[in-house]
């Protein structure tokens, strides 16, 4: 791979499903031998960064992927919910309406009982401390609990706990973790971001819950991004992929479409990341 | 890049051609410093030629809106193309400038 003086680091922002989207974005940076030094994941984006930290081939990601984002995630959710809403479920800081052995089983899988000590290009996972609120970054130990902590999603997904620490989704604190990258010295910044798109229907009190939470989800991405892009000394190249239609989280029919986004926001940035590369 | 000054009715307004990145941002910089300078208070930047502007790029444009506002004056941004307006709503950066449909209508502004 071609060696370039600059410091590379690809950020893969939460998005659930749609952080496939990484397949394509890295398809391009093989072919054109760009040199990633730094990746950095935060929920949906972790389990990709993973892939793509252990050099895994991206058939593989695709296929382990495939595998992950099925119904089968959402083990015992509506049995939960109606408990929950009877009383008969007593929730706690640890509880989720979730039955996580699945999601816990996949996790498993795509990271093949690795330690962040065993990949081939650093990795920083981000989660949340659900006692204080801060983003958390994880950089050492095994894989699988740092990923399950980045994409415990509040109230669907049990907490994870990490070094004594209580950990949910890094969505909840850096959804789009730029910092990360320019903390740990990046220069060019590939930052793969996805924004929630909003209902149009409110039917149920869920409904309207959902949207709120997409509403001030959507605002902490567009501020912390804007703030980062003051604060970098460098380029930030955002690398947004826009789709057809909504994607939900198990639309596994659509993956080819979300890789084919991702590798087309890509390209439209390759030319001036080329071009700062050669500088 | 290609970067032109005129004064219009006392505003300084720069049109800008081409692309914006951190390896063209020194150019743009210098043309402030040697052709506009302390001459202008109010600065408008005539976009319509602008395809494309990177995280640098905005940098720049935020610079010289905290300058001209520091002595009294303003930046205000015109004719936006679409590839760019996606990076300024993206960080922001209309909400910190007001952006105008024409040069014109830029230019006008600043007799309100």
């Amino acid at each position: 791979m071609t060696k370039t003086k600059k410091k590379v680091a690809l950020v893969i922002g939460s998005g659930a499903i749609k952080c496939a989207a990484s397949i394509g974005m890295f398809q391009v940076l093989e072919e054109e031998n760009i040199e990633v030094n730094l990746v950095v994941g935060c929920s949906g984006g972790a389990i990709y960064g993973v892939g793509i930290a252990a050099g895994m081939p991206l058939d593989e990601i695709q296929e382990l992927s495939d595998n992950t984002w099925t119904k089968d995630l959402m083990q015992d959710y509506m049995v939960n919910l109606k408990a929950s809403k009877d009383g008969s479920l007593k929730f706690n800081e640890r509880s989720g309406l979730v039955n996580d052995t699945y999601l816990n089983e996949k996790l498993k899988n795509i990271s093949g009982g690795r330690l962040f000590s065993d990949l081939k290009i650093p990795l920083v996972v981000v989660a949340t401390d659900m006692v204080d609120g801060e983003p958390v970054e994880l950089v050492e130990g095994d894989i699988f609990s740092s990923v399950r902590a980045s994409l415990a999603i509040p109230m669907i997904f049990p907490p994870w706990e990490v070094n004594g620490r209580l950990l949910v989704d890094g969505a909840a604190s850096n959804p789009l973790p730029i910092d990360v990258a320019i903390q740990n010295g990046a220069d060019v910044v590939l930052a793969m971001g996805f924004t929630i798109d909003y209902r149009k229907r409110f039917r149920s009190l869920t409904a309207v819950q959902e949207q709120m939470t997409s509403i001030y989800m959507n605002n902490i991405f567009k501020n912390a991004y804007a703030f980062h892009n003051l604060a970098h000394h460098s380029e930030i190249f955002p690398i947004i992929p826009e789709f057809d239609s909504t994607i939900s989280m198990f639309d596994i029919h659509k993956m080819p479409h979300i890789i084919e986004r991702g590798r087309g926001a890509t390209l439209e940035q390759l030319p001036h990341i080329r071009r700062l590369l050669k500088d | 890049m290609k970067i032109e000054l005129k004064d219009i009715n006392g505003v300084a307004v720069v049109s800008i051609v081409g692309e914006l990145d951190a390896l063209s941002a020194s150019e743009l910089t210098g043309f402030f410093e040697s052709r506009v300078g302390d001459s202008y208070i109010n600065l408008v930047t005539d976009l319509e030629g602008l395809s494309y502007s990177s995280s640098a790029g905005i940098r720049i444009f935020l610079g010289l809106a905290r300058s001209f506002r520091q002595k009294g004056g303003d930046l205000r941004i015109a004719a936006v193309m679409p590839p760019v307006e996606k990076i300024f709503k993206l960080s922001k950066f209309d909400r910190i400038v007001k952006v105008f449909p024409s040069v014109e209508d830029a230019v006008t502004s600043y007799d309100e």
